[in-house]
């Protein structure tokens, strides 16, 4: 189990990668991050929303009126350009900062 | 479905209806709704599908700088006045979703075991006195004080497994100490959740508790039988396995109840305790049945083990349990029309 406040800084990310695939919706966005986390990391709805509002009003993504499969209404949310270099920036962040830490723990038995 | 959107209404009731506030509820309610709609998909029961969706729901904290409530979630410091009464009234931390399904989980798994510990000290003199009454009054060729320790020896046994067991089960709630005395505060959606727990549990709970009862009140007919039907010879010997079968009876009536009552029993510890002495409260009226159960009956066994060594009446000291099983019954059924009486009485006051 990862704690919600190890994860916190990086559900932006999550929200960006998933997004720069297909526009989607909250719902599709949290069953696809749980297929990839598994048990390890539920995502919840709060933070789910958060995420994806604080995104938007960052311009980072932008949300259109849509229908899923099943025809029912839902807000969407597409990737903009900024955003797609938002996550170029954040993954080479993520990237760094995985390999400072990485440096501290080795030998460090888990 | 009903019970999300009253959670949601609940959360964000005390909140200005802002529009940005009404479009963050919409969305969560559409999330939600999908989310219960895939679970029931995936096989789940309407109501472990509406806990899983309200644990998943988070917190609204969360939102607070979205949503422009923050001030309301956290009154910022500068207001004296709220900083002032902040210690004061430091209540204990809310009962969350999680702890409360665990908990009631706890309680789910626990409770046949419990059940059968109870069950087990109700019937452990069975032996003892089948045993005693036998061989006292000749029926098998044992000496009488062999019989009796033989009785001894499964009275012990049978008690030592179950307080075994009994502890077992007091380690495996430990963890929900919090809540079982009352130490928390109460959160509105729990409070539904375990509600609705109670609530689809409840008919269940009924069925099992008329049964048990009409059991309980059965249960001395072989007593009855033997003293008032055989002759005094066949009695004399007997009379002690026909107490043995009403004990077998009790023991069953309580196998049956008491595994279908911790789902009210849950609902009564999360949504009745509020502070230390309401939690009491609670405690004391919960399932009065299974603890007086706990209590009455090794009491009986020791009140019967006195008479029976110290008045060294083998022969007569049965009698106790015919009478311990009437008041059982008695006080049962009685317990039971009062709680029907209460329960009708808080439907009509609502």
């Amino acid at each position: 189990m990862i704690s919600a406040d190890a994860i916190r800084g990086y559900v932006d990310l999550m929200v960006l990668s998933l997004l720069r695939q297909r526009p989607s919706y909250a719902y599709e966005l949290a069953q696809q991050i749980h297929s990839v986390t598994g048990a390890e990391y539920t995502i919840k709805q709060t933070t789910l929303y958060s995420a994806v509002k604080r995104l938007e009003g960052a311009g980072l993504v932008t949300s259109y009126a849509g229908a899923s499969e099943s025809g029912k209404p839902r807000t969407y949310y597409r990737i903009t350009d900024e955003g797609l270099a938002h996550l170029e920036l954040k993954v080479a962040e993520w990237r760094d900062t995985k390999s400072v830490v990485d440096r501290f723990i080795e030998g460090v038995e888990a | 479905m009903n019970v999300i959107t009253a959670y949601l209404e609940t959360m964000f009731g005390a909140y200005a209806p802002t529009a940005k506030l009404l479009e963050a509820k919409a969305e969560l309610h559409t999330m939600m709704e999908d989310a219960y709609h895939g679970y029931l998909a995936q096989g789940l029961s309407e109501n472990e599908a509406v806990g899983r969706v309200i644990t998943e729901f988070g917190n609204l904290d969360e939102l607070a700088p979205q949503l422009g409530i923050s001030a309301e979630i956290a009154p910022p410091a500068t207001v004296p006045a709220a900083a002032a009464v902040r210690p004061a009234v430091a209540r204990p931390a809310p009962v969350t979703q999680e702890e409360a399904e665990r908990y009631a989980e706890a309680r789910r798994t626990g409770e046949p075991r419990l059940a059968l510990a109870v069950a087990m000290f109700v019937v452990s003199p069975a032996p003892l006195i089948a045993l005693a009454t036998l061989t006292g009054g000749g029926a098998i060729a044992l000496d009488p004080q062999v019989g009796v320790m033989i009785g001894l020896a499964c009275l012990l046994v049978i008690v030592a497994v179950a307080v075994m067991m009994t502890v077992q089960r007091g380690q495996q709630l430990e963890p929900f100490v919090r809540l079982t005395t009352g130490a928390f505060t109460r959160s509105p959606g729990v409070d539904r959740w375990a509600r609705n727990l109670a609530a689809e549990a409840s008919p269940r709970r009924t069925t099992a508790l008329q049964i048990s009862i009409g059991l309980w009140i059965l249960a001395v007919t072989p007593v009855l039988a033997m003293s008032l039907l055989a002759p005094s010879e066949v009695t004399n010997s007997w009379i002690g396995v026909a107490v043995a079968a009403m004990l077998g009876i009790v023991a069953t009536g309580l196998l049956i109840f008491l595994p279908s009552n911790w789902a009210t029993s849950v609902a009564e510890t999360l949504t009745q305790a509020e502070g230390t002495e309401a939690g009491v409260g609670a405690d004391g009226r919960r399932s009065i049945v299974g603890v007086i159960s706990a209590f009455y009956w090794p009491l009986v066994v020791v009140a019967f083990l006195a008479w029976s060594f110290i008045g060294g009446d083998w022969g007569r000291s049965w009698i106790i349990w015919p009478i311990a099983a009437v008041l059982f019954a008695a006080i049962s059924s009685g317990l039971h029309a009062v709680e029907r009486y209460r329960t009708t009485r808080g439907e009509g006051a609502q």
